[in-house]
């Protein structure tokens, strides 16, 4: 078992890597790999090196750090709320972040400085869990009571976002509108550290967590008696994960199905004990994003796909694919 | 060894356990029976530290166990409830090695000993030959002695089962409560069960507990408490109490004609 | 007898709209309403939606393009009601019509010809023919002046961005790309079939453009203009020739506004004026 671990996260590796060159020369311009290597470890002044270093990398990098960040964030609200359908956005954190950022591109805030949008996504999606803690705080924190809550938010903050676009004129909420549909070409680099550091800080604790997730899942009975303050434990995981989460929607709009699918895909192939499905979700979101980026800005040259597109076409795909082919039969 | 003073305890405010008081000897087994909605559940919850009460105390060798440090309890006393979610197909080795939890190291990853023991117990419960199946196709039985050798795993003095052998057949049954004699006579370890099942209890516990309507209607051994007058009052329905010819245990037989 | 039929005649014409004139005009769209004003019917206009430009005289308000609000334009009674194609919401205008409004709906234009053209139906629908004529052989004369002017110079390649976040540019479909043809300058996404697709900064970095045009709708600010800056390889950094612009003064397809929209750029690239009249 361990042996077909290390393939596993052999393979995986592998991928990255490959993830890696293809996001690097793919694109605008050809690019050889000699061409990769002296402007990734050399400095010129010519085209490549800037959009190697500018332009590709910092994408790259955000790329890996949201779909890691997402993808766990998704195996753990699934593992916590025990629901096959849960991901990132379940608690309302899209609603929260969506609302954050139409506000401030109807106050006009994105022309007034660069960290508006990113800075009231974050604050919204904050109040989007807060709001969910809020009306969670007396019923310790159970999983229905947490999708009813993580639903009521998600109505309420779409509500608002409508409010706002009904309003809003339209090349304000052309704007709105595509930040929403997510999308890795328009952050500022200044961002990328802070949101790299958080994230993988924020992974690192929840893999940790592996073990204490896969006794939570046996239920609020079993779990205390084990000895875990279930209640509390949830509380701690599910803010760490929504501020993950909240990290990556800050930066890059509203990314669906990683968070969702990654988990499920992974699961397949390296089961389910949270131990191990946490950080191999997190590689796997790694991996996948970054291609889904780069066929977002490559299939279309010159024109750039919304990337939510390409993960839900990707992603579904492939998931169709695992589903039919015969084998174990899983619940989730 | 478990002292229960003045308990009250219930959900919303509402007492469903109502100022009760009892003691749990070392090494006995304990049935609590009584009708559905009598608070055997919520007291078994209680003195397992699930439920905190609204007032009273239970001591576990004189300490409060609302005042123990919640891992701390779980070396001593371990609980099974009588639903539990199983949604994940984990193998059922796994499944009970994550009883170990309490007992494992810092970041939780099982050791040697760890693996030993959950040998042992799969060979005590009879769970080995199917160790590397997925529990979610287990039959009801059969998960049923995972779910006990999980709770076994946790290697507490005390174990609290919640109805272990509700919607099992016969069969299983026994063999469910043979192990937990087992347990209880050879091992040494003190059993709390809540039984619905008037004449399991009667065969199996040493002590038993009649709750009515959150209060203690009797307690005492099973010949004592399972007479054909209380339990009449108890569960309204007419009862004939024999002896069972091969135990010498109380037989409680329901009466069904019109007298 | 044969003055009552002529009486009958005339009535007829006029009836049939050959001189029509209508008095309670509603615009549901800013360049419909800057097309009107052009012909001097600003009297004419009862209401406009929200983002118009102003005029002397404050009109009704009757909501946004996208959700024009129909029972105020019905208590209006409006004797026409116009709309443009694209940006209009087209089940609002259907339910309109279903109503019993009347309305002409503009096209969508994507050259200077056909913004010449639309304005001209424009005109002849609401009984400016004339007036229209007028403008239009005054513009393109004026235009035609510039061109001449403008023609021998070497053509500069120019990315047109108009939105910063996302990156968006004018494609081939869109009427700001033929600005190009009248300032002597190519577009470098005008190979690009759609009107306003979503570009990478990479092929924007390929293409090397001599001048970048930042067309501000209110969402780009200095700061974009210094992230282009960084990038120094393309050669309208190295010489220094990004300018930002007004998104009134460019994206409004009336004929006088194009050829003011040619002024402006002329004068904001090429300072030393000599191309300017």
């Amino acid at each position: 078992m361990k042996n077909n671990l290390i393939l596993k996260f052999s393979i995986l590796s592998a991928l990255f890597v490959a993830a890696f060159v293809f996001s690097m020369l793919s694109g605008a311009g050809d690019i050889s790999l000699i061409e990769l290597f002296k402007a990734l470890f050399s400095k010129t002044d010519d085209n490549t090196f800037i959009i190697i270093n500018h332009i590709r990398l910092p994408r790259f990098i955000l790329a890996v750090v949201s779909g890691a960040g997402l993808a766990a964030s998704g195996c753990i609200f699934q593992g916590i709320l025990r629901n096959p359908l849960a991901d990132p956005f379940t608690l309302g954190i899209s609603g929260g972040s969506a609302f954050g950022a139409s506000l401030a591109f109807a106050f006009g805030l994105a022309a007034v400085c660069w960290i508006y949008i990113p800075l009231s996504a974050f604050i919204g999606a904050m109040l989007a869990i807060f709001l969910v803690y809020a009306l969670n705080i007396k019923k310790g924190f159970d999983s229905n009571s947490m999708i009813l809550s993580g639903v009521v938010a998600s109505y309420i903050f779409s509500a608002a976002v409508m409010l706002i676009f009904a309003i809003l004129s339209s090349d304000k909420l052309f704007s709105a509108f595509m930040w929403l549909m997510g999308n890795l070409s328009s952050f500022d680099e200044r961002l990328l550290m802070p949101v790299t550091i958080i994230i993988t800080a924020g992974i690192a604790v929840l893999c940790l967590f592996g073990n204490l997730i896969n006794v939570i899942t046996l239920g609020e009975q079993k779990s205390s008696s084990l000895g875990i303050n279930t209640a509390r434990t949830v509380k701690y995981i599910f803010l760490l994960s929504s501020l993950i989460t909240a990290s990556a929607v800050s930066c890059c709009g509203v990314i669906g199905f990683v968070g969702l699918m990654m988990p499920h895909i992974t699961r397949k192939f390296v089961g389910n004990d949270h131990r191990i499905l946490i950080p191999a979700s997190a590689f796997a979101g790694a991996v996948f994003l970054p291609v889904c980026d780069t066929l977002s800005r490559t299939l279309l040259a010159p024109v750039e796909i919304p990337v939510g597109v390409i993960t839900s076409i990707v992603g579904g795909l492939f998931f169709i694919i695992l589903l039919l082919k015969p084998g174990r039969k899983f619940s989730l | 060894m478990i002292q229960i003073n003045n308990l009250s305890c219930g959900y919303n405010k509402i007492s469903v356990v109502k100022n009760i008081s009892i003691d749990i000897k070392k090494g006995s087994f304990t049935g609590i029976i009584g009708k559905n909605g009598a608070g055997k559940t919520t007291l078994l919850k209680s003195l397992s530290g699930l439920l905190k009460p609204y007032a009273g105390n239970i001591l576990l060798n004189g300490i409060d166990i609302y005042k123990m440090k919640r891992n701390l309890l779980a070396e001593k006393l371990s609980f099974m409830p009588q639903n539990m979610p199983i949604d994940f197909p984990f193998s059922v080795k796994d499944f009970i090695m994550f009883g170990r939890f309490p007992l494992m190291n810092l970041f939780k990853y099982a050791t040697k000993r760890d693996y030993e023991k959950v040998e042992e117990i799969m060979d005590f419960t009879e769970t080995k030959n199917f160790a590397e199946r997925n529990i979610l196709e287990l039959s009801g039985g059969e998960r049923q002695k995972v779910l006990i050798a999980q709770t076994l795993a946790q290697e507490t003095d005390i174990i609290a089962f919640d109805e272990p052998t509700s919607h099992l057949d016969i069969g299983s049954q026994s063999a469910i409560f043979r192990l937990l004699r087992t347990l209880n006579l050879k091992h040494g370890k003190t059993i709390i069960t809540t039984i619905h099942d008037l004449n399991a209890a009667g065969e199996f516990c040493s002590d038993l507990i009649l709750m009515n309507n959150g209060i203690i209607f009797s307690s005492g051994t099973a010949t004592e408490v399972l007479n054909y007058k209380d339990i009449e009052t108890v569960y309204n329905t007419t009862v004939v109490v024999k002896t069972n010819p091969v135990s010498n245990k109380p037989v409680v037989i329901p009466v069904f004609s019109e007298k | 007898m044969t003055k009552k039929l002529l009486l009958i005649f005339i009535f007829l014409f006029i009836a049939a709209g050959g001189y029509a004139e209508y008095k309670r005009i509603i615009s549901l769209a800013p360049s419909v309403t800057r097309s009107l004003y052009e012909l001097g019917l600003e009297e004419n206009i009862k209401a406009v939606t929200i983002y118009c430009p102003e005029g002397t005289v404050k009109k009704e308000n009757i909501g946004t393009l996208l959700e024009p609000n129909i029972e105020k334009i019905i208590s209006l009674k409006p004797d026409l009601i116009i709309s443009t194609k694209e940006g209009n919401n087209k089940s609002a205008i259907e339910k309109m019509q279903r109503l019993g409004c009347k309305i002409y709906v503009m096209d969508t234009v994507s050259s200077f010809d056909e913004i010449c053209a639309n304005f001209q139906n424009l005109a002849n629908y609401v009984g400016k023919k004339e007036t229209a004529e007028k403008i239009i052989s005054n513009v393109i004369k004026e235009i035609n002046e510039i061109t001449a002017k403008t023609k021998d110079k070497k053509p500069e390649k120019i990315f047109w961005e108009v939105g910063a976040k996302p990156l968006f540019t004018a494609g081939k479909k869109s009427f700001v790309n033929n600005y190009n043809k009248f300032l002597g300058t190519t577009n470098i996404f005008n190979d690009v079939d759609m009107r306003y697709p979503n570009v990478t900064m990479e092929s924007v970095i390929i293409k090397n453009p001599d001048i970048i045009l930042l067309v501000n709708m209110g969402d780009i600010t200095f700061e974009e203009m210094q992230r282009w800056k960084k990038i120094k390889t393309i050669n309208a950094v190295k010489n220094n020739k990004i300018y930002m612009l007004d998104v009134n003064d460019i994206f409004t397809p009336t004929p006088l506004t194009f050829l003011k929209g040619v002024k402006i750029i002329l004068k904001t690239v090429y300072r030393d004026s000599v191309y300017e009249k």
